[in-house]
C-alpha cells in the first residue's frame, strides 16, 4: 500500500545548512561542554536559531543527556522534564500532560512531521526509540500557527540524527536491564560528497513484569499458571529506517522510509474455578512512514517542501486459551477483535525570502493534510478529512526588541475552523531576556470524536458530526538570565503561563437519548502555573534544577484551582575525560483528584513520589566504545494511591496507579566506528 | 580483550531474548464420588445448609426458629416469609392497624419459591400505610403457630423499621432491623421478638435442604408444603439437569450443552416421587443435577435414597462429584 504513494518526494534542509545561516552567538571556548554548541532550535523557527535568540521558549534535550544511554525511548526521557507529566497505561502505553493539559492537546512531531495514531487521545511516546534521536525540542504553549491542530498545550519535535562525520559509520548499541529489557540497535551510514545513505535497525524487547517475578537473566519458559498475568505487559518493538540525503549547495533533499512494529501481549489471569482457561489479548501496532523533504534556494527565497505519507494500523485480537494444552481460538465477539487504521498524507511548503539587509524576516507556508480513518467503530467504516491551511510568520527586530506575529487560515471540509493568531516578543534589557507570548491554539475534533460508533450490550457511544474545534488562549511570560563567569555559567529562568481552553470535547450522556453517550463541546479548562529553572555549567559539571507549580480548574470537577508541585534535578558530572556520572531526579507532588461515589464527588489526594536514576558512563578508544552501568528507580517506587484514568475522574474504586516496575539495574555497551 | 567479551555478552543476551512459549499446566482431576446423607429427620424439622466445594454441612437449624427474612442489601427492600412452616400473609382488610380482624375473610398469598424476583407476598412502597396479617404456619407437631399483624414503617439503605402485634393488639412492637452482616437475609423471630441468625454468610453455602412452600396452578390447593432442596440463588448458584446420560458419563466437556437456571427451586422436590400403592417414597434416579457454584466450579449430584438405615424418611442421600 505504501507503493501507491510513491509519488511523494520532498525538500530538506535541516542539516548543517549553509543557506540559512545559523544565528549563533560566538561559540565559547573549551571551558563549556558541548551542550552549548548544539543548542540550535528548529521547531517553529523561521530560520534555525540559537536557543537564546529564539522568540519562543524552547527546551532542548540534547546529546549530553541522550548519549548517556540511561533513556531508551522518548517516554523515558520526557519523564524527567519540568511541566511535563507522564502517565502510564499497561495497554495504551504512555500519555503526556504539558502545563496540566492532557496529551490530546500535545503535538508530537518527528522532524516536523506529525506522529499519527492516537489511542485515547495520546501518542504512545514509548514507541519512539531514542537510538537515532539527535535532540528533542519541547515548546510549551500553542504552536498552532505553524503546526495546526493539537499543538495547543505544547509541541514536542524529535529531531533525528542526520549528520555523520566519516565516510562509513557503523554503530551497534546493546542494552540490558535486569527487569527484563533487552534492546539492540544497529546503524550503517555511507557518505559521499553529495549523497548519504543510512540504514537503521532496532529491536526493543521487554519480557513483562509482575511484583512476584523472579529474576532471570534470559526469558524463561514458564508454567501457564496465575503468574502468567503481568502487571507490565511484555512488548516487542522493531524499528527499521532507510534514508537518503542529497546535498548540493543550493539544493538539499532527504528521502526516507521507516517501519515500526509493536506487539503487546496481555496474557489474561487464569479463570476460575480451575485456572485452566484465560482470555489473552494481543495488540499489534504498525507504523509505516515514507517522505521526502526538499530545501532549495530560488530567486532569493528559501523554499522548503515536505511530502509525507504516514500510516498507522492497530490490531487487537483476543483469544480464548486452554492452558492445559495451549490451544487457543479467536474470540468471535466483535469487541474482542478490532482493527483500526489511520493514514495521513501531508504536504507543506514554506517560503522564506532572504534579505539580509532588512530587519524583517518572514515566512509563508501552505499546509495540506488528508486523513483517512478506517475501523469497525468508525461510522461507515471509513472517514476522510481534508485540511488546507495558509500561514505566515513575520519576525521584526528593532533594537532590543524582537516581535513575531503570526496567523493561520484554515479550511477543513469537516468542521468550521477559527483563524489562529499568535504574537511572540523577545526583549533584551540589561542582561535579562523577557519573552512574552500570546497565542491561540486549537484542536480539531478527531475523526473518532466526529464519527465514532460503538454499540454492543454494554456500550452505546456515538460521535458527533456537529462538533467544533477546541479553542485555547495561552499567555506566557518568560524571563531568562545568563551569567558567564570564568569557569562557570549560570542560567536562570522564570516562566509563568495561563491557558484557557473552551469548547473542550467530552463524552457525556447524549442530550437526545439518555442511554447513549455522545461527544459534545461542553467543557472548559483553565490551567496556570509557574516554573523556574537554574542551570549551572562548567567544564566538568552540568547541574539542572527546576521547580514547577501547576494549577488546574475545570467545568465539572475542579471548581477552584487545584495546584500540584513538581521538582526535577539532574547532574551530569565528568569524573575524567573517559568517565562521567549522571543522575536524574524527579519529585512528583500530590494532586487533588475526584471520585464519583454514589453520586457524591469525593476529593482525595494522590501520593507524591520520588524517582531517581543514576548511571556511570565510560568511554574507551576515543569514544569508539561506550560502556554504561546504572540503577533506575533507586527508591523502588511501584505504585501510588491515585486514579489511573488520566482524565481525572473515575467512578470505580480503582485507586492505584502503577508508576514503575520498581528498582532495576542496567548496562549498555555501544560501539561506534 | 575484556571489552569484547562484555560486548558479546550483552549483545548475545539482548539479541536472543524473545517471548517464550508457556508450559501447559496439568488439567485438574475430577473430584471423587462422595456419598452424603442429610438429616432433616422424619418430621422434616431441620434446615440444613450445604457447601459443595468442600462437601460439608455449614449449619443447620430447626425450621420454626424464625419467621421473616429481610434482604440484606442496601438498595433492596424485599421481605420473605419462612416458607418451611407454610407461612402465608394477607393484606390487612381495614385501614387501621388496631381494628379487629376476621381471619376467615382474608385472601392469603405466598412467596414464589423460584426467588424474590418472581414475587413476594409482602412488599413495601413509600406511600404504603397498608399492613399485613401473617399466618405463621405450622409448628413441628402440626399445630397452628398463630397470627401477627405486621407493617413496615420505613426502609432505608441501612435499616428496616417494622411494627407488629398479635391480632388482639397485644404485644405491639416497633423495632429497627439493621442491614448489618454478610448474609442474604436477616432473619427475625416472633417468638424471641428479636433477630436470630439462620442463614450462613452469603458465600459460605450453596444448597439448603428444607421443607418449603411450593405453588401449584391447582386452584383448590394453590400452595403446598414439599421437602426438597433450594439453592443460594442470590449468590449466583445455578442449576441444570440431565435425564438422558448416566451420572458416570457426564463430564466437563458436556457442560456447554446444559442451560443453567438461577431459580431457587431448580433442584426442588421432584427427584423423589410418592408411590401411592406402596406408601413409599421412591427416588427418580434418572435425574442428575448439574450445579455451578459461585466460583464457577461444576458438580454433578444424583439422589440415591430418602430413607435412613432404620427406614425413617427425611434423610436425603445423594452422590456428588466435582466435574
Amino acid at each position: 500500500m505504501i507503493n501507491k504513494v510513491l509519488f511523494l518526494f520532498i525538500i530538506f534542509f535541516l542539516i548543517n545548512n549553509k543557506l540559512f545561516s545559523q544565528k549563533k552567538d560566538s561559540l565559547e571556548t573549551q571551558y563549556f561542554m558541548e551542550t552549548n554548541l548544539e543548542e540550535v532550535v528548529i521547531t517553529g523557527q523561521i530560520t534555525n536559531t540559537n536557543l537564546d535568540s529564539s522568540v519562543y521558549k524552547v527546551k532542548i534535550i540534547g546529546q549530553s543527556i541522550l548519549e548517556k544511554d540511561v533513556f531508551q525511548t522518548v517516554a523515558d526521557v520526557i519523564n524527567f522534564e519540568t511541566n511535563l507529566n507522564l502517565k502510564q497505561d499497561n495497554i495504551l502505553g504512555s500519555g503526556l500532560e504539558i502545563q496540566g493539559i492532557s496529551g490530546q492537546n500535545v503535538k508530537i512531531l518527528i522532524d516536523d512531521v506529525p506522529v499519527i495514531g492516537r489511542l485515547n487521545g495520546n501518542i504512545d511516546l514509548s514507541q519512539i526509540l531514542l537510538h537515532n534521536v539527535y535532540q528533542i525540542e519541547i515548546v510549551e504553549g500553542p504552536l498552532s500557527v505553524n503546526y495546526g491542530t493539537d499543538a495547543l498545550a505544547g509541541t514536542i519535535n524529535i529531531i533525528t540524527k542526520k549528520n555523520y562525520n566519516n565516510k562509513v559509520n557503523f554503530g551497534v548499541n546493546n542494552y540490558y536491564e535486569s527487569v527484563g529489557r533487552y534492546n539492540n540497535s544497529f546503524d550503517l551510514v555511507y557518505k559521499s560528497i553529495h549523497h548519504q545513505f543510512s540504514f537503521e535497525l532496532a529491536r526493543h524487547f521487554f519480557d513483562g513484569w509482575s511484583p512476584n517475578d523472579d529474576f532471570t537473566l534470559l526469558p524463561q519458559n514458564t508454567l501457564a499458571d496465575t503468574n502468567r498475568y503481568k502487571l507490565w505487559n511484555p512488548k516487542e518493538k522493531i524499528f527499521g529506517k532507510f534514508q537518503h540525503i542529497f546535498n548540493r549547495e543550493k539544493f538539499n533533499s532527504r528521502t526516507y522510509y521507516s517501519d515500526f512494529y509493536e506487539k503487546v501481549t496481555n496474557k489474561g489471569f487464569p479463570r476460575l474455578p480451575y485456572y485452566e482457561t484465560a482470555f489473552d489479548d494481543y495488540y499489534y501496532t504498525y507504523r509505516k512512514n515514507v517522505g521526502t523533504e526538499i530545501a532549495s534556494a530560488i530567486n532569493q527565497c528559501n523554499i522548503r517542501l515536505i511530502l509525507t505519507n504516514n500510516n498507522f494500523r492497530r490490531i487487537k485480537n483476543t483469544y480464548y486459551k486452554d492452558l492445559t494444552n495451549l490451544n487457543q481460538v479467536l474470540v468471535s465477539d466483535i469487541s474482542a477483535n478490532d482493527t483500526s487504521s489511520y493514514n495521513m498524507i501531508m504536504s507543506k511548503i514554506t517560503i522564506t525570502p532572504i534579505d539580509k539587509s532588512s530587519s524583517i524576516d518572514y515566512q509563508i507556508g501552505f499546509h495540506y493534510n488528508n486523513q483517512i480513518a478506517k475501523g469497525q467503530r468508525i461510522l461507515n467504516n471509513q472517514e476522510v478529512q481534508n485540511d488546507y491551511a495558509l500561514y505566515s510568520n513575520i519576525e521584526y527586530k528593532t533594537g532590543n526588541l524582537l516581535i513575531r506575529p503570526g496567523v493561520r487560515f484554515i479550511y477543513n471540509d469537516k468542521y468550521k475552523t477559527p483563524i489562529i493568531p499568535s504574537i511572540n516578543t523577545l526583549y533584551n534589557f540589561s542582561g535579562l531576556k523577557y519573552r512574552f507570548s500570546y497565542a491561540k491554539g486549537f484542536r480539531s475534533p478527531t475523526l473518532k470524536e466526529l464519527f465514532f460508533t460503538f454499540n454492543d450490550i454494554n456500550h452505546d457511544i456515538v460521535g458527533n458530526a456537529e462538533l467544533s474545534p477546541e479553542n485555547s488562549n495561552n499567555y506566557q511570560l518568560n524571563i531568562f538570565f545568563k551569567k558567564k563567569l570564568e569557569v562557570y555559567q549560570f542560567d536562570l529562568e522564570l516562566n509563568s503561563f495561563y491557558n484557557s481552553i473552551i469548547n473542550k470535547i467530552d463524552l457525556i450522556p447524549s442530550l437526545d437519548n439518555p442511554n447513549q453517550y455522545k461527544y459534545y463541546n461542553i467543557n472548559e479548562l483553565e490551567t496556570m502555573g509557574l516554573s523556574s529553572n537554574i542551570k549551572v555549567t562548567n567544564n566538568i559539571v552540568i547541574i539542572n534544577v527546576s521547580y514547577s507549580r501547576i494549577g488546574i480548574r475545570d467545568f465539572d470537577y475542579h471548581s477552584k484551582y487545584d495546584f500540584s508541585n513538581n521538582f526535577r534535578a539532574s547532574l551530569l558530572y565528568s569524573i575524567n575525560d573517559y568517565t562521567s556520572f549522571n543522575t536524574f531526579y524527579r519529585f512528583t507532588g500530590s494532586e487533588k483528584k475526584y471520585i464519583l461515589e454514589d453520586n457524591n464527588l469525593n476529593q482525595f489526594n494522590t501520593d507524591s513520589y520520588n524517582l531517581l536514576d543514576c548511571s556511570l558512563n565510560m568511554n574507551f578508544l576515543n569514544k569508539k566504545i561506550t560502556f554504561n552501568i546504572g540503577v533506575k528507580n533507586i527508591f523502588d517506587v511501584e505504585k501510588i494511591n491515585s486514579i489511573s484514568n488520566p482524565s481525572g475522574v473515575h467512578t470505580s474504586n480503582n485507586t492505584i496507579a502503577n508508576i514503575s516496575y520498581g528498582r532495576s539495574y542496567f548496562t549498555g555497551f555501544n560501539i561506534k566506528l | 580483550m575484556n571489552h569484547l567479551k562484555y560486548f558479546s555478552f550483552i549483545f548475545i543476551i539482548s539479541f536472543i531474548s524473545c517471548e517464550k512459549e508457556e508450559i501447559p499446566i496439568n488439567p485438574h482431576l475430577a473430584g471423587e464420588v462422595i456419598i452424603q446423607q442429610v438429616e432433616l429427620e422424619k418430621d422434616y424439622k431441620n434446615q440444613v445448609f450445604y457447601k459443595l466445594s468442600n462437601n460439608s454441612i455449614v449449619s443447620e437449624n430447626i425450621k420454626t426458629e424464625w419467621d421473616l427474612g429481610f434482604i440484606n442489601h442496601n438498595n433492596d427492600d424485599y421481605i420473605i416469609l419462612n416458607s418451611s412452616t407454610f407461612m402465608q400473609a394477607a393484606n390487612g382488610p381495614t385501614d387501621s392497624f388496631e381494628n379487629v380482624i376476621d381471619i376467615n375473610s382474608l385472601q392469603w398469598g405466598w412467596d414464589n419459591p423460584r426467588g424474590i424476583d418472581f414475587g413476594t407476598v409482602i412488599s413495601y412502597e413509600l406511600d404504603n400505610s397498608n399492613f399485613y396479617i401473617i399466618d405463621r404456619g405450622y409448628s413441628l407437631n402440626g399445630n397452628n403457630r398463630g397470627y401477627k399483624k405486621f407493617m413496615i414503617t420505613e426502609v432505608t439503605d441501612y435499616y428496616y423499621m417494622i411494627r407488629y402485634s398479635n391480632l388482639d393488639n397485644s404485644g405491639d412492637t416497633v423495632i429497627q432491623i439493621n442491614k448489618e452482616n454478610e448474609t442474604n437475609f436477616i432473619t427475625y423471630s416472633f417468638d424471641e421478638d428479636e433477630k436470630i441468625l439462620i442463614f450462613p454468610e452469603k458465600g459460605d453455602w450453596d444448597l439448603v435442604f428444607t421443607q418449603y412452600t411450593n405453588l401449584f396452578s391447582d386452584t383448590t390447593a394453590p400452595a403446598y408444603l414439599v421437602t426438597g432442596v433450594l439453592t443460594n440463588y442470590y449468590n449466583n448458584i445455578t442449576v441444570s439437569f440431565d435425564t438422558i446420560n448416566d451420572f458416570e458419563q457426564i463430564n466437563l466437556s458436556m457442560i456447554d450443552n446444559y442451560n443453567f437456571s438461577n431459580n431457587q427451586d431448580q433442584i426442588g422436590y421432584s427427584w423423589k416421587l410418592y408411590d401411592l400403592q406402596n406408601n413409599l417414597y421412591v427416588i427418580n434416579n434418572h435425574i442428575t443435577y448439574l450445579i455451578k457454584d459461585s466460583e464457577g466450579r461444576y458438580f454433578k449430584l444424583q439422589f440415591i435414597d430418602f430413607y435412613n438405615d432404620i427406614g425413617d424418611k427425611g434423610y436425603p442421600k445423594f452422590k456428588i462429584q466435582e466435574l
